[in-house]
């Protein structure tokens, strides 16, 4: 089998904003058996916001479920153990607390992080 | 191909390229709200960037998120480094932080594509 995928399905060049040739490394997701999906038990919000919570102490999580199908979660998390890490950080500790899970039940979370503001400052 | 094979054919991308973006799909036919709005980000900035679509292969994505240790999809890494994915991407182009990390202007209001919600793209796929 040769490769099948290249950068951007095309020649080594960047694709440049425009350039719509063809791509052939272009192809539909392969699907899961339906069976499958059924067996990926999916955390409901207020299990995922506890969590978190439980996960990192102090913190305050909301979660929201953004297309109402479940596996399509947002969350936004106030955090005081946030100083001084970069936001890549920052959202690595709220995925880790997931591991495994994110790209599986739960399709995909998305963050927004914030460290907490000190005390008497809200 | 092996895992090695794929392993090092996106290790290479990320170093060589300067803006390289891992997505679903491609930025002229993305397959994920997430993607989509990454890249539509990215031909607002008007930088030149590569773009990698995992789907094809799922080995890719466990190559990469092995590597790059983020477990989502997009990805997107300048110099080498990865930067984030949709939510602080998204957040950067807000601020005007993701110009200046790539090292481009900001684009003016006009320009601006006000990306959509993810919810409310079209259908996500299911993998």
């Amino acid at each position: 089998m040769g490769m099948r995928w290249r950068v951007g399905g095309r020649s080594r060049r960047a694709v440049r904003n425009g350039d719509r040739r063809p791509r052939p490394g272009c192809r539909p997701p392969a699907r899961k058996p339906a069976a499958a999906r059924y067996l990926l038990r999916v955390p409901s919000t207020e299990e995922v916001k506890e969590r978190i919570e439980r996960a990192l102490p102090g913190a305050r999580a909301t979660v929201t479920d953004l297309t109402g199908g479940g596996d399509h979660l947002r969350a936004e998390v106030v955090y005081g153990g946030f100083a001084g890490l970069s936001r890549i950080e920052q959202h690595r500790l709220v995925y880790d607390v997931f591991d495994g899970e994110i790209g599986g039940a739960i399709h995909a979370l998305s963050l927004k992080t914030s460290i907490e503001a000190p005390e008497g400052e809200t | 191909m092996t895992d090695e094979q794929i392993r090092d054919e996106i290790q290479r991308a990320i170093s060589e390229e300067r803006v390289m973006l891992f997505m679903k799909g491609t930025p002229d036919m993305p397959r994920c709200g997430f993607s989509a709005r990454v890249s539509q980000i990215l031909n607002a900035t008007g930088v030149d960037y590569a773009a990698m679509d995992i789907l094809p292969d799922p080995r890719i994505r466990q190559q990469l998120s092995g590597l790059s240790g983020w477990p989502t999809i997009p990805q997107l890494f300048v110099k080498g480094e990865l930067v984030g994915g949709c939510d602080i991407i998204t957040e950067m182009f807000e601020s005007g932080e993701l110009a200046q990390t790539l090292g481009v202007e900001q684009p003016g209001r006009a320009e601006t594509p006000a990306p959509q919600a993810p919810a409310q793209a079209p259908p996500l796929q299911i993998e």
